[in-house]
């Protein structure tokens, strides 16, 4: 065989081995029928994407690329979730899921009265995340019925911290006052010159929570130059269900909510209102600590 | 060439790739930043350091991207923050969000709202200027919810008594009208899905009174997500869902 043929032939070859971007279909399932209206998720290192099932529970999408296995969540409002894994051109197994009923976080609510912040606007900046958590893993959010006015110390503060701080001092967080509320959250629009957007601690712990009542409290800032609070408020209330970031480069890792790469020279433009599979996996473990 | 220049430059080539391989390595370490407060025997969880490349401009959805707003009672006193005046020509979109509550966007959309609104000055506060001359002022946020656009959703925005200012617009609605609010009122802010007769009554009382109404003692802002979505009347909006759903009309 001569070299000029080779050159013609092998690419041809090597193109014929890379599989072709495929259908992915499958069937969610409660007690064995398909569930309709249920939201299938398709997650692998750099990629995500989401499809709903029809009436029948089936859904249908069609791969962005080609990438070996990726992982398939099936979920559904006030149901349980299920997951598995598939190949590139292989049909996955059917996800079943069962109804199930929310479990309640309760939440202070607090305001920086010192901004143009309100006591609507606050609870209603609280409340952008609950969807995301209701629907995925049914937890629900109790606020307070009006959030509690706080006058955080108008010199001084800076950084998130600073602000973190004195919302917990200002709303008195401390042990014997948590009163039946699980986590606190502060709403400003003072704008932080330091993180972006959102920062938390937990009282009674040194690190994440990493059981239930350990009272994580939060400071979240409308100032909106980096992320909505939809995005903020679900990062930080995964913290509180005891899950840290997600360390690996962008470009290495699924994307999801929890990911962090502030030095990395790459773009980190994947840190979507996603939880990856793990988390996920943690999210459904730690559901009832609230 | 010769055999051996070639296989020179292919040695080349190869030191070239692992070194940029290893350069690349070396640059993912983890950076994530703590810092205990010995005073109160916690560790600060500092979160969502700030990105190298503005989040907005990826391209991944994971749900429905839209603009709501909702009205600011009033300019604070104190309040020196600029609010924004929306450019008719090129961002329809954002008065729709302020005249109707609620605008879809596409993702061409969302990255030219960030980069014409939002910035540490601004804040996504606007100002509308009122035929009578007076100003209203709104707070336009972005959000990604995950909602079935062939399913209908409501969702309220209800303004606190402790609000400092009063919202004066609202238009009062019968108890009868009130009562389809029922599950929004119990639940407010967030989105719960209708049925078909409660999304279209709702959007009846929508287009008779405005977005802004009076239900009972309430002060709120209805918002409406579904089929009957008047955005879906835009042919880019309505053709990303279409296709995404693999039918020629969203109904």
């Amino acid at each position: 065989m001569n070299r000029k043929f080779l050159s013609i032939v092998l690419p041809f070859l090597v193109i014929g081995m890379v599989p072709a971007f495929a259908n992915i279909s499958g069937d969610i399932e409660e007690n064995n029928v398909g569930e309709p209206n249920a939201f299938a998720t398709f997650e692998r290192i750099g990629e995500y994407w989401f499809d709903e099932t029809d009436g029948n529970g089936d859904y249908t999408t069609t791969q962005t690329s080609s990438g070996g296995f990726y992982h398939i969540d099936g979920y559904k409002k006030d149901h349980t979730r299920d997951s598995t894994t598939a190949f590139d051109g292989t049909t996955p197994s059917d996800l079943d899921i069962n109804s199930r009923s929310d479990n309640n976080v309760l939440i202070l609510v607090v305001y920086d009265d010192d901004t143009n912040v309100t006591a609507s606007e606050a609870i209603a900046e609280v409340k952008a995340s609950e969807n995301l958590l209701r629907d995925q893993h049914s937890i629900d959010y109790v606020t307070s019925t009006t959030s509690t006015s706080v006058q955080f110390d108008s010199t001084g503060e800076t950084t998130c911290d600073d602000h973190l701080k004195d919302a917990r001092d200002e709303a008195n967080w401390t042990t014997g006052n948590f009163g039946s509320w699980d986590v606190m959250i502060a709403i400003t629009d003072n704008g932080f010159s330091d993180t972006g957007g959102a920062c938390m601690r937990s009282y009674d712990a040194t690190n994440v929570p990493d059981e239930d009542g350990q009272h994580p409290y939060i400071v979240i800032d409308m100032d909106g130059t980096h992320f909505d609070t939809e995005h903020l408020g679900m990062h930080e209330m995964t913290h509180a269900f005891g899950i840290d970031h997600t360390n690996a480069s962008c470009s290495s890792q699924i994307p999801g909510i929890m990911a962090v790469n502030a030095a990395n020279t790459q773009s980190c433009t994947e840190q979507i209102t996603n939880w990856i599979p793990s988390n996920d996996d943690d999210m459904e473990s730690n559901r009832l600590w609230y | 060439m010769t055999r051996k220049t070639k296989l020179s430059i292919f040695v080349f080539a190869g030191i070239v790739a692992l070194a940029t391989v290893a350069g690349i390595i070396m640059l993912d370490e983890q950076t994530m930043t703590t810092q205990e407060d010995k005073t109160n025997t916690v560790l600060l969880k500092e979160s969502v350091p700030p990105p190298v490349s503005p989040v907005y401009e990826r391209t991944i959805l994971t749900g429905v991207p839209m603009l709501t707003s909702y009205q600011l009672s009033d300019k604070h006193p104190s309040d020196n923050k600029v609010y924004h005046q929306v450019n008719k020509e090129t961002h329809q979109f954002v008065l729709d969000a302020i005249d109707n509550g609620i605008s879809l966007l596409t993702i061409e959309d969302r990255i030219s709202f960030y980069e014409n609104y939002n910035n540490k000055d601004a804040r996504n506060l606007f100002e509308a200027t009122n035929s009578d001359g007076s100003s209203t002022y709104y707070r336009v946020s972005y959000s990604e919810p995950k909602l079935h656009v062939t399913s209908h959703y409501v969702k309220l925005f209800v303004y606190a008594e402790s609000d400092p200012y009063t919202i004066s617009n609202a238009k009062a609605v019968s108890s009868l009208d009130s009562s389809k609010f029922e599950s929004q009122l119990e639940d407010a802010y967030v989105w719960l899905e209708v049925d078909d007769a409660t999304a279209r009554d709702i959007k009846s009382i929508m287009s008779d009174n405005g977005k802004t109404l009076q239900l009972g003692n309430v002060k709120a802002d209805a918002y409406y997500f579904g089929p009957l979505s008047d955005d879906l009347q835009r042919t880019d909006i309505h053709n990303m869902y279409a296709d995404k759903l693999g039918v020629d009309k969203i109904e």
